[in-house]
């Protein structure tokens, strides 16, 4: 399956670009993908990212679906 | 349900435009929080912030906190939420809420839950940069 990554703030600066394809196998869930941004790169396991399923924050179980938009987000501070 | 506004912009801010959106003959009360880019922060100078926004799913969420403000305080009628992106200077608008009802009560628990969820949930970030370095900020 396909999923764009899309990475804000520290983790587009750790990615160094603000959108990635990743491939995954069938039935992977938020935690898989996870666990494959971390082995390419390191450095975001430091930063206490949450993630979203096309543009709705998602807990770490859920199944991903060819072509879903996954968010890397690291904690906000708006305002 | 009015005149809701959730957005994110690049744009600068302007209260008045966004306060005469919640115009209702009905209302008696509006109360605005204006966020400003401030000269310093724990002892540093700051020279600018650079905020950014997932903007598609930022405006959802503003719009997500709009609907727990009127399930909490059902007196309130309108909300409007606009957070600006991009490089800001001192003394810039970086966001705007407004909220509107018939009387006031409640109207300033409401925007302070407002202001908080807004920086605990909507994915918008800050980067204040110093003199002498620059870092991502959240208060979580």
């Amino acid at each position: 399956m396909r999923i764009t990554v899309k990475c804000f703030a520290s983790s587009r600066e750790i990615v160094g670009r603000r959108e990635l394809v990743i491939d995954v196998r069938a039935g992977a869930t938020v935690a898989d993908l996870r666990d494959v941004l971390f082995e390419i790169y390191p450095r975001l396991i430091d930063l206490r990212l949450r993630f979203a399923v096309n543009a709705v924050y998602a807990a770490q179980e859920m199944e991903l679906h060819d072509g879903d938009e996954v968010a890397c987000i690291p904690p906000v501070g708006g305002g | 349900m009015g005149n809701g506004r959730y957005e994110i912009t690049p744009d600068p801010l302007a209260v008045d435009p966004i306060v005469a959106q919640l115009a209702d003959p009905a209302m008696g009360a509006v109360v605005t929080f204006v966020g400003v880019v401030r000269c310093e922060t724990g002892g540093r100078e700051v020279r600018y912030l650079e905020y950014e926004a997932y903007p598609e799913m930022a405006e959802q969420v503003l719009k997500q906190i709009a609907d727990e403000v009127r399930g909490r305080w059902p007196e309130i009628r309108d909300v409007a939420i606009v957070h600006r992106v991009g490089r800001l200077e001192i003394g810039e608008t970086a966001v705007v809420i407004a909220l509107s009802a018939a009387h006031r009560a409640q109207l300033f628990d409401a925007l302070h839950y407002t202001i908080d969820r807004v920086k605990e949930i909507a994915p918008i970030w800050k980067k204040e940069v110093w003199t002498d370095g620059e870092e991502w900020r959240s208060e979580q």
